[in-house]
């Protein structure tokens, strides 16, 4: 028998939350090593899945499956394809670098990482598997411990925002799992098993496609924060600790976008195009509406969130549009937002800790204080607005191009949201990173040669910024040869498009 | 072999920006050396390639795909025609002299190796913005060299204006790059290719007049943004907060050069519009008309020279509008090699008065203390901006004025006469006051015998340049740009109507300036509402702060508040409605037996009327 | 005669049956409401006799379930009566306003 790679993938965490379990509390630092081993198993595997990826062909490569449940319809299958891979990938590059950023966490470090193997763990299954009941098990495995992360080690107004999110993905999942039993009974397999139905050429009519539809858009939606249930994510992020924002904000929103690329469009392509307008609209309103909020916001981990709902825009719009490159622009997306937020959520957590404020009116000057660090952030700002060279710009632009294909008016209104991510994130740039340090006082009439004394910060270590380096190095070489991308899911997203 | 020297060329100064973000933090020194000899590898292997290149028949093209999807692929790589040729070589020269001069005038600035680095990185993107294969790969490096704009005019970050500059500058170009993206993405739907040699040979034949006019309207709004045209300019003589070498790269060569640039270099597209080409020739026309007023009254030095650009730019654009792609490019690089010196000498002026860039203070300095070379310069660079015979800056102004006259545009050519007039003046006015003897002693600066080099030489070389480097290269020019330089009677009557314009507003100029006393307004100040409307700036800068404040602000509080007040207060209101009914129905379930015994009759009384009434 | 009619026996019985239940929703002591319980009960056994009586059925049937409920309500008030006491030991009172412990 082959090794089992995907099964493996989903275990390593598992397994590792089992032994941090079984490990003593005071234990700290076998604990940190046993989580870092635990995901760096899954990202190598992730990483070989990669590499050995078949790019030219579209379905499901190396299945797995286990055990079934007789007369249930139920089993255990997992497959991976060209739309799962780049996020699998993406899942174990946040998880290595949201362990790593971690290692300074001195409160209940046990139960800290248990949660977070068991978080991403979640992440996986839902990624992996290909039978809806698992598929929706792990869905929910993957929302609930950040419950307990937000509540015990997350701070501001802690409860407030895990009742909010954690309720708000329940209510999601609620309505996805109602969809999933339509598609057993009305199928006429009365089997969970996704690939089956992918694969079986089922036809629903029109009518039950517009509604099941509409019920997916607005289930996984809430996990992808489309307008306007998005409310749950900044003031989550706000409040979650920096390794499950990380987690949450870069995964966690990628899955509910990514189950409506794997579910919502191929089985149900009329209900796709009725709904089209309503997509464009929501993703346009997406990014403008949050661009705006974030102008506006003082909190840098709000700023943060709320530029992720805006970027998810991009995403909604690019599903929205109903052809491959909007497809792949909106994979394309979902991967370097989620690595560009993973780093920008690492920089503020770290901000946060040293300095204890998250307010950008009382920073400033940090990039005096702490040049790698600012330097990390300020490269992660620049993708997030879009630079060519960094990937944000070449998934934005496909996005964008594919818009205008389809509407010229929301492809303009799309481009805007370009110059208001670069005043928002200059901005911030500005305030917080720019200037002299808080307390030091600038002399002289600005000709740079005589500052007073810099107080001195504690940058970013050699050592502490390694995570920093493992993202940014995927921002930059997809920006520079996004072709490496775009090949791998080109397949894929051709097939989505089979019943249009 | 001329490949490579190409990639020699492009690379050196990319090589030198990761060299210098890879050494240590304390190898200042050694990064400066890195940067001034990368970059001078880069000049010399450019000028050998001008050489090499120059009457060769075909272009260079060397392409790799980028990006492809299902209708379309973006490729990377050279285009080098004559027309990328003269412009590359003018930047790598431009810019490793201004990087040599930098070694003088950032001695003393602790962030040297960063201002190396992103110099480099400056340099770099605007090389491969020039020899871009494609469209959209052009467009990437647009971005780049707003992005490294940003970086440097924000250079001392310390200052809060330089920082507002930055962003200003950022943002208002990056509102013109939009429209060159949009640009980009309707000429890859509509014709499904962006290479330049497609689209300034078979594009414009496939599409229709109205595409034509909007994507000349879209790319003419990055040009916009970028070259600092009406309404976007604003931002250009803002960037005068970053350190000079900057502003001498960013208006000569770099960046603002990258607007007409392209506009030239889709020239055979943009022409199929016509009535883009007016558009164009109006905004061009009312720019320049528009900052050279602006420029009357300025007394930073900085300033004026930045006003002048925008006014020299929108010359250049006008040109263009009016049909000569050759004047607008001729003037484009004559005005790189004398704007680069002149902001060059503005930044030892500047040092000379004490880091005062009010050119009334530079007046007082005392004559002997301002060196013999930089003043002759400094009147070398001032004639040739304001276009006087012999020097280069004449050679593209009469370039142009015969065009203009040959074709019949009277109308253009007078405003060209007057933007004319009121460049001798302004340039003059600035030349007078900064080389007056004054009487304010001041401590006496010294500089050392390394730092004298790098501070003499390139600012020597260039006031060569603008004296005789037209005349060296005449016939090779006179053959590619197609000078309208005939010796005919056209041209005599030409010459004595320019010369004529240009010596009166030199004389205007010494007649307020020039002798014993003098006035600060000059003659400005009789012209009723002039000097007003020049302190508020033409409402320009209110109009773009409003739009600002009140537009981007206003919506972003509007957002912030719909945040609170709608989004989250749905949110939470049914959250409370959950809370207030949970509430609600634990008063069924709150002990009190009598209760229960009353609700239990009321279901049976009900279920029992159901039964016996339902039939 | 009204001896030889059903109804009057049934509005007896009907009154005495909401005098019960008023008895057991508004007494606040819980002796009143065992009372007021032995007031349904006969009436229910009122009810018992009375169609025993008028229905055409085995007259032994209704006064056997009418027996069988005093004997019933003889039993109920002994346990009652035992928790009443009990009730009143734990809390010193048998008002049943004071007995709640759920919160609502």
């Amino acid at each position: 028998m082959k090794f089992p790679i995907l099964t493996t993938i989903l275990l390593a965490p598992i397994t590792a939350m089992i032994l941090i379990m079984l490990v003593k509390e005071t234990q700290t630092k076998l604990i940190k090593t046993l989580a870092l081993v635990g995901s760096g198993i899954s990202f190598v595997l992730s990483a070989y899945l990669v590499c050995t990826f078949d790019f030219q062909h579209p379905s499901f490569q190396w299945t797995e499956q286990f055990f079934t449940v007789p007369g249930w319809g139920i089993q255990f299958l997992l497959a991976v394809d060209g739309l799962s891979i780049p996020l699998l990938l993406l899942t174990s590059i946040i998880m290595v670098s949201g362990v790593l950023v971690t290692q300074r966490l001195t409160f209940r470090v046990k139960e800290y990482f248990a949660l977070l193997l068991f978080l991403v763990s979640g992440a996986y299954g839902v990624l992996l598997s290909m039978d809806m009941f698992f598929f929706f098990l792990f869905y929910e495995v993957a929302v609930i411990p950040m419950f307990l992360l937000v509540n015990v080690w997350g701070s501001g107004n802690k409860v407030y925002a895990a009742n909010k999110l954690t309720l708000y993905l329940l209510a999601g999942s609620a309505l996805v799992l109602f969809g999933f039993f339509i598609l057993y009974f009305k199928s006429g397999l009365y089997s969970f098993d996704l690939k089956a139905l992918l694969d079986g050429n089922i036809h629903f009519d029109a009518g039950t496609q517009k509604w099941l539809f509409i019920l997916f858009l607005i289930g996984f939606g809430t996990l992808a924060a489309t307008w306007p249930f998005h409310s749950w994510s900044p003031d989550g992020y706000a409040s979650a600790p920096t390794a499950a924002s990380m987690l949450h904000a870069a995964v966690l929103k990628t899955l509910g976008a990514y189950g409506i690329l794997r579910v919502a469009i191929p089985l149900f392509p009329e209900g796709a195009k009725y709904w089209q307008p309503l997509m464009l609209a929501l993703g346009t309103i997406n990014i403008l509406y949050a661009a705006f909020c974030v102008i506006a916001q003082k909190d840098l981990k709000y700023i943060v969130g709320y530029s992720c709902v805006s970027h998810m825009g991009v995403v909604m719009l690019g599903i929205g549009t109903l052809t491959q490159t909007g497809f792949n622009g909106a994979m394309f997306q979902m991967f370097s937002h989620g690595i560009m937020v993973a780093l920008l959520f690492a920089c503020v957590g770290y901000v946060y800790d040293t300095k204890h404020t998250r307010n950008i009116e009382e920073l400033g000057g940090l990039f005096k204080e702490m040049p790698r660090l600012s330097i990390f952030f300020i490269l992660a700002g620049l993708t997030a607005l879009g630079l060519p060279g960094l990937s944000g710009f070449v998934a934005e632009f496909l996005v964008i191009y594919s818009t205008y294909t389809v509407s010229p008016i929301y492809g303009t209104l799309a481009l805007a949201g370009l110059v208001l991510s670069a005043i928002y994130i200059l901005r911030v740039v500005k305030r917080a990173f720019w200037g002299v340090p808080a307390g030091v006082v600038s002399v002289g009439k600005g000709h740079g040669h005589d500052q007073g004394p810099i107080l001195a910060g504690e940058d970013l270590n050699w050592s502490m910024s390694i995570p920093n380096y493992l993202l940014f190095s995927f921002l930059l070489v997809l920006g520079i040869y996004p072709k490496l991308f775009t090949d791998f899911v080109m397949q894929t997203t051709a097939l989505l498009l089979k019943g249009f | 072999m001329n490949l490579n020297l190409l990639h020699i060329s492009v690379f050196a100064n990319f090589l030198a920006f990761v060299v210098i973000v890879f050494l240590p933090k304390t190898w200042v020194k050694r990064s400066v050396t890195v940067a001034v000899s990368f970059a001078g590898i880069g000049a010399l292997a450019s000028t050998i390639l001008l050489f090499r290149q120059f009457s060769a028949p075909a272009p260079i093209e060397w392409v790799i795909p980028w990006l492809k999807w299902n209708s379309a692929q973006v490729n990377v790589g050279y285009y080098l025609d004559t027309l990328a040729l003269v412009m590359l070589t003018s930047v790598c020269v431009i810019s490793f002299l201004i990087q040599l001069y930098s070694v003088w005038y950032m001695n003393e600035d602790p962030a040297k190796k960063r201002f190396f680095g992103t110099i480099t990185f400056f340099t770099w993107a605007m090389i491969s913005f020039v020899v871009s294969v494609n469209l959209f790969a052009s467009y990437l490096f647009w971005e780049l060299i707003g992005l490294a704009s940003y970086l440097l005019i924000g250079f001392w970050h310390e200052k809060a204006s330089a920082r507002a500059a930055a962003i200003k500058a950022f943002v208002m170009t990056r509102f013109g790059d939009l429209g060159f993206m949009a640009a980009v993405i309707l000429l890859i739907i509509q014709v499904h290719n962006t290479d330049i040699s497609f689209l300034i040979t078979q594009a414009g034949s496939q599409l229709g007049q109205t595409q034509l006019l909007i994507i000349v309207g879209l790319i003419f709004l990055g040009v916009m943004g970028k070259s600092a045209q009406f309404p976007l300019y604003t931002w250009l003589p803002d960037a005068m907060e970053g350190p000079t070498p900057v502003s001498a790269l960013i208006h000569s060569a770099t960046m603002v050069a990258a607007g007409v640039f392209l506009l030239v270099r889709l020239f055979p597209l943009i022409e199929l519009s016509s009535a883009g080409m007016h558009y164009i020739c109006f905004i061009g026309g009312l720019s320049s008309l528009l900052t050279a007023i602006l420029a009357l009254l300025e007394r930073d030095m900085k300033r004026i020279l930045a006003y002048s650009t925008c006014s020299q730019l929108g010359f250049m654009v006008m040109a263009v509008g009016a049909g000569t792609w050759s004047g607008g490019m001729f003037h484009l690089l004559t005005h790189a090699f004398f704007k680069s010196m002149l902001f060059l000498l503005s930044g030892y002026f500047i040092f000379a008065s004490h880091h005062s860039n009010d050119i009334f203070d530079m007046a007082k300095v005392p004559l002997k203390d301002k060196s013999k070379l930089m003043l002759a310069l400094l009147w070398i660079g001032a004639l040739a901006l304001a276009g006087l015979f012999p020097l280069s800056g004449f050679m593209s102004k009469e370039n142009i004025f015969g065009y203009l006259l040959e074709h019949h545009h009277y109308g253009i050519y007078s405003v060209a006469l007057t933007i004319s007039f009121l460049t001798a003046y302004y340039t003059s006015r600035m030349a007078f006051v900064v080389s007056r003897d004054g009487h304010h002693q001041m401590e006496h600066h010294t500089i050392s015998k390394g730092l004298n080099i790098a501070l003499r030489v390139p600012v020597t070389v260039l006031g060569l340049v603008t004296v005789a480097g037209v005349w060296v290269f005449f016939p090779w020019l006179k053959e590619f740009f197609q000078l309208h330089l005939e010796l005919n009677r056209e041209f005599w009557l030409n010459f004595g109507i320019t010369t004529t314009v240009v010596l009166t507003g030199i004389g205007i100029a010494y007649l307020y300036f020039g002798r014993k006393t003098f006035s600060e307004k000059g003659w400005v100040g009789f012209v009723p509402g002039l000097d007003f409307l020049i302190a508020k700036k033409f409402y320009l800068d209110i109009f773009w702060n409003a739009v600002m404040q009140k537009g981007v602000y206003g919506l972003a509080k509007a957002g912030f508040w719909s945040e609170a007040h709608i989004v989250n207060a749905a949110v939470n209101n049914v959250g409370y409605a959950c809370v207030r009914g949970g509430k609600a129905v634990t008063k069924l379930q709150a002990g009190e037996v009598q209760r229960y015994i009353v609700i239990a009759v009321l279901v049976i009384v009900a279920v029992v009327l159901y039964l016996t009434f339902r039939g | 005669m009204i001896y030889n009619q059903l109804t009057p026996y049934l509005l007896v019985s009907a009154v005495l049956f909401c005098a019960g239940l008023y008895g057991i929703i508004e007494r606040r002591s819980l002796i009143g409401i065992l009372i007021a319980a032995e007031l349904i009960l006969n009436a229910a056994n009122i009810n018992f006799l009375a169609f025993g009586r008028f229905m055409d059925v085995d007259k032994a049937i209704g006064q056997i379930y009418a027996i069988f409920v005093i004997g019933l309500a003889a039993a109920e008030v002994a346990v009652g009566l035992s928790i009443v006491i009990m009730i009143h030991r734990k809390f010193k009172s048998i008002n049943v306003e004071k007995l709640v412990k759920l919160k609502g």
